[in-house]
């Protein structure tokens, strides 16, 4: 198990590696590949190796890198939120974009955006993203609580109806937004990772150390929530306590994430999905591999997303749910015996 | 070890505990008897803290809510009747989970895994998934898990059984039930269990408790408890009785 761990966690740490050199050097704009690498090195060391014009060096610096590392920290973000909301519910089919979360999430940025702009200057959109998520979450998991445990049922349906609930919000407001909160209404629907900028790249960057840290440092109560509710608190667990933890960081996370970056479904489903099957449930290999991977994900997603339609883009949610919703419908057919 | 006075609990105004008053000492198995809805599980449950009734549950003398959570993990364990795991972790991290209140170091952690999947005869599938076994080996795994969790006790453990065998065959049962014996006596353990099968009390149990809808009904040895009267009473049943070789008597 510990070999099958670290096997995995090589690979995915090399993916990224590739996956971050290939994001720089390819894209709508021909570059010379060995110069927009080094240019890269000459910001971080102050050298002066590469040989790209000075609007060849926007492009790599403050395009792609920019992306890349949104993408990262989004993808970590994403998907570790993914595996504590699936734990957290003890069912894999459970996503912060399925369940809801995300579309909450992104209602309340989009009021922010068109009802009240810049209460708090930068800051309203996340935090109004945060509230979003944290309220639907939480509207979530109150519905699908029953005596059994958690109704999968009510758990997808009440997702069916906040999502359906947050497009027509969305709808509404879109109504009455100028061409420029238009624009980014539109962002927030499918998801991009074209606002990248050195605010939200911090933000983003800090959420998603922060998670990281907070949710290592629960793992084992996680693994004993898997046995149930009963059991973990037999074994010592708070487990109202802990419940309440995962429910505000992976809307914190969430609500991130959406602020940064629009909704980008799926990748919090299938991302802790494949690392179960790699390495099985325990939530302390189960995390960090899966903010390894769901980096990985977000990123080769964006950079097909910026590469089959050139020199236009999709929108990398686009990209996620294509990927993703296939996957969900087999997951539901695996899943289908044990529901009747 | 574990005094329960007065205990009640009353949900939507039906009783269901009614003033249950109970000891339960240290090396003795304790069984729970009493027809179905006598009240067996609730009280159980009282004890293990999943619903809270009133009057008063103390464990080496301090009420149990004013025990730290993980120090009590660390003396009160519940084996569950059946556990369903979404989750396809393997036997080994199934028992590891017993780690949870403790702070072991790897090493030590590693040798006592091995140890209580070597004591309840579950290491030959350690690696297998979980949901793949069969009830009987679920359930040894469980045991495993507990016996980990109380592995630190400073005081004799007390461990809660809600109906072991119901998923078992016969010779796992006597397993169990065999296995649970030898903890009550050679490492103290205090064992309360909810049995259904009188015989099973008559050979396993040193004193039980008859609950009677949520009131202690009798509290004695079980063969003195169990009369042809009392099951009757309690179980609508007439019993023939069969005096084996070894002077135990069987309930048929």
């Amino acid at each position: 198990m510990q070999r099958s761990v670290s096997l995995c966690a090589l690979a995915l740490a090399s993916l990224l590696i590739v996956c971050a050199l290939l994001s720089l050097v390819l894209g709508a704009m021909n570059l010379p590949v060995y110069d927009s690498l080094l240019i890269v090195v000459d910001k971080l060391f102050g050298a002066n190796l590469s040989q790209l014009e000075d609007y060849q060096q926007i492009v790599v610096l403050e395009l792609r890198l920019p992306r890349l590392l949104l993408a990262v920290f989004v993808g970590a973000i994403l998907a570790q939120c993914g595996a504590v909301v699936q734990g957290l519910f003890r069912n894999p089919l459970a996503d912060p974009g399925i369940i809801g979360v995300s579309s909450g999430a992104a209602v309340g940025a989009i009021v922010a955006i068109v009802v009240f702009p810049a209460v708090w200057g930068s800051w309203t959109i996340p935090t109004m993203a945060f509230v979003g998520g944290l309220l639907t979450t939480l509207l979530v998991y109150g519905l699908a609580q029953s005596k059994s445990g958690t109704s999968v049922l009510i758990l997808l349906l009440a997702g069916v109806a906040i999502s359906a609930f947050a497009g027509a919000a969305i709808g509404f407001l879109s109504y009455f937004a100028d061409d420029a909160s238009l624009r980014e209404l539109n962002v927030w629907q499918m998801g991009s990772l074209t606002g990248a900028n050195d605010a939200n790249l911090w933000l983003a960057f800090t959420t998603m150390v922060l998670l990281m840290i907070a949710f290592q440092r629960r793992a084992q109560a996680l693994n004993a929530l898997l046995l149930g509710e009963p059991e973990a608190r037999h074994l010592g667990v708070d487990v109202e306590q802990l419940k309440l933890q995962m429910i505000i960081l992976t809307a914190v996370g969430v609500g991130v994430a959406v602020s940064c970056s629009g909704i980008i479904g799926f990748v919090g489903l299938v991302v802790p999905h494949l690392v179960r099957l790699a390495t099985g449930p325990n939530h302390h290999f189960l995390l960090p591999l899966s903010a390894l991977l769901g980096a990985v994900l977000l990123m080769c997603s964006d950079l097909l997303a910026r590469l089959v339609v050139q020199p236009a883009e999709l929108p990398v949610g686009l990209v996620t749910v294509l990927l993703g919703a296939p996957f969900f419908l087999i997951l539901l057919i695996q899943q289908r015996k044990n529901w009747s | 070890m574990l005094q329960l006075t007065n205990v009640s609990f009353k949900p939507q105004g039906k009783l269901l505990l009614n003033q249950v008053s109970i000891s339960v000492k240290a090396g003795e198995v304790y069984g729970l008897l009493g027809a179905n809805g006598a009240g067996k599980t609730t009280l159980l449950k009282a004890i293990s803290g999943d619903i809270k009734a009133s009057g008063s549950i103390t464990l080496y003398g301090k009420a149990l809510a004013q025990w730290n959570r993980r120090e009590l993990a660390k003396h009160l364990a519940v084996l569950p009747q059946s556990s369903q795991l979404t989750f396809p972790f393997s036997a080994r991290e199934v028992v590891a989970l017993g780690l949870t209140p403790l702070s072991l170091s790897k090493a030590q952690a590693a040798s006592l895994i091995d140890e209580k999947m070597h004591a309840t005869d579950c290491y030959s599938f350690a690696d297998r998934a979980y949901p793949s076994l069969s009830g009987g080996e679920r359930q040894r795994v469980q045991l495993a898990r507990v016996l980990l969790q109380l592995s630190q006790a400073r005081h004799s453990p007390l461990l809660l059984l809600d109906e072991p065998t119901s998923a078992q065959d016969l010779g796992q049962q006597h397993n169990l039930l065999r296995l649970t014996q030898t903890l009550v006596k050679k490492e103290g353990f205090g064992v309360v269990a909810i049995l259904h099968d009188l015989n099973q009390v008559l050979r396993y149990c040193d004193r039980c408790c008859l609950l009677d809808q949520g009131r202690v009904s009798a509290v004695d040895s079980p063969d003195k408890l169990l009369s042809d009267e009392r099951i009757q009473q309690h179980w609508q049943y007439q019993p023939q009785r069969v005096v084996l070789g070894n002077g135990q008597t069987a309930l048929i």
